[in-house]
């Protein structure tokens, strides 16, 4: 410790060499400034400087390192804008940093990309050597840093990766399951261990589950889903990551599982898969129940939008909407009649004139049966004429009048 | 893709020869004033300036910001300017 107090600037000259030699750094050609045999101390003992300090405790280190801006670094904080062009470009090569021509103009900018370039070397350089050389095994270090990671993230619900612990998975499934349970299929990938894996997890949640199911909402495609992963016929991972929502709804769906693809007790009638996808997406699921409310409370999963009162029904007072009561079948034949007004008139024409055309139908066929058209044409004249002379008779005998009208002229001709 | 502006394009498209600082890209009144202040008054100028700092656009959006005041915006459009120009002539 009290070495590393000293201040380095205060070294002599002759100590500075001394270090620098024992540091196995080449010093400058014959006789140089103690400033540039400073530097070189600086520059090369820093790291060993470094790796010294965080032996004890990292947090005293920034402490010592805000209060006195890392001792090996001081004097060049201070001396920034004391140091020569040269010596500033040596500095920025240190760090590894190709400077150009320092002039009076572009001095200013590498003084400030020193400055930057020194602020964050220094932790993270104690970091990491403390990292290496406290820690023997540092690759405990390592995976210990990386398990926390993904913790954090899991609850982001953003992605998954692998998780210790069952119990950090049910924590966090208290929160968002439907996320998180898929990760630990997808990661694991293969179909024997996700079926034992899942199976102790699922059941510790199965409380947890009911009462999301509750408040949720679920695809129906996830139920299928589950009855089989439930039956471990399949892997959660063949269908779609929604399936390993609930495995304690799939207890209770084995009955339906065959008769029923989209219907659920708990589940309202098809809802998209965009919807399962979207709330899992979106960590706060709770949206879902804002939306749909009412869905959820359906015991049945089958909603109705409420219809208009039927007129006239129970409760309905009627005399709001008939004046007259409807019972009277006078009324009713006069609403009737009035409706249709307008169109028995046309009704009427049309059967006439569909008669009429009836008639000539049939006239016409009558006819053919006997002669062919030109003679029906004829008798048609003649009947015209006849018809004149003739005193308007039934439609019927016309046509056998008609028929005998063209037979004798047939004949006498 | 960047966007660039048509300054930009126009810049960049033929040697700036003795065009003016303020015919860089990001450079307008105020910041062409400023510079000129400073000594730049020519776009060649400024484009000494980005080479003595050795083309290093970071480096370069430092000092304009420093020298003139400007944002990062600015800045940046103006480092890229150059950038592409030297690309282009030099």
């Amino acid at each position: 410790m009290p070495v590393f107090l000293e201040d380095p600037s205060q070294f002599s000259k002759e100590r500075l060499k001394s270090e620098l030699i024992a540091h196995n750094i080449a010093l400058p050609p014959g006789e140089s400034k103690k400033q540039e045999y400073l530097e070189l101390y600086l520059k090369n003992v820093d790291a060993k400087n470094a790796a010294d300090f965080s032996s004890d405790e990292e947090e005293d280190q920034p402490a010592q390192v805000d209060g006195q801006e890392q001792r090996p670094e001081e004097p060049d904080m201070w001396d920034l804008t004391g140091l020569t062009d040269e010596d500033l470009k040596a500095h920025l090569l240190q760090h590894g940093f190709q400077a150009g021509p320092i002039t009076a103009t572009t001095r200013l900018v590498y003084e400030k990309k020193l400055r930057r370039l020194m602020e964050p070397n220094t932790p993270a350089q104690l970091n990491g050597s403390a990292d290496q050389a406290l820690y023997s095994d540092s690759e405990e270090e390592e995976q210990g840093e990386e398990e926390e990671l993904p913790g954090p993230e899991t609850v982001a619900c953003v992605e998954k990766d692998a998780v210790g612990s069952k119990m950090e998975t049910a924590s966090v499934e208290d929160w968002y399951p439907q996320c998180f349970i898929p990760s630990n299929r997808r990661v694991k990938g293969q179909d024997k261990p996700t079926k034992p894996t899942p199976a102790p997890s699922a059941f510790s949640v199965t409380e947890l589950v009911e009462e999301i199911e509750k408040k949720r909402y679920f695809t129906p495609k996830t139920q299928p889903a589950l009855v089989h992963n439930w039956n471990g016929d399949e892997p959660a991972s063949v269908h779609n990551w929604n399936s390993d929502w609930r495995p304690e709804s799939c207890g209770r769906r084995v009955l339906d599982k065959f008769t029923m693809t989209g219907h659920s007790l708990l589940y309202s009638p098809p809802m998209s898969e965009f919807r399962q996808q979207m709330t899992c997406q979106v960590p706060v699921t709770d949206v879902l129940m804002e939306i749909f409310p009412e869905m959820e409370k359906t015991p049945t999963g089958i909603s109705a939008t409420r219809r208009r009162p039927i007129k006239g029904a129970a409760g309905r007072p009627v005399q709001f909407k008939y004046p007259d009561t409807p019972l009277s079948p006078n009324s009713a034949d006069q609403r009737e009649v009035q409706r249709r007004q307008v169109p028995l008139w046309v009704q009427l024409l049309i059967f006439a004139l569909v008669s009429l055309l009836l008639y000539l139908a049939y006239a016409a066929t009558e006819e053919s049966l006997e002669s062919p058209l030109t003679l029906l044409l004829d008798g048609v004249t003649q009947a015209a004429a006849a018809l004149q002379e003739e005193v308007a008779a039934p439609s019927v005998d016309d046509a056998p009048v008609m028929a005998d009208v063209a037979a004798p002229p047939l004949l006498g001709e | 893709m960047s966007t660039t502006s048509q300054k930009h394009r126009d810049f960049v498209a033929e040697p700036m020869g003795d065009k003016p600082v303020t015919a860089l890209s990001g450079i307008g009144e105020v910041l062409g004033k400023k510079l000129e202040g400073q000594g730049f008054d020519k776009a060649s100028v400024v484009l000494g300036q980005f080479l003595l700092l050795r083309k290093d656009g970071e480096l370069f959006t430092e000092w304009l910001k420093d020298t003139c005041g400007a944002n990062s915006k600015q800045a940046g459009a103006c480092s890229q300017c150059l950038k592409e120009w030297c690309d282009a002539f030099l």
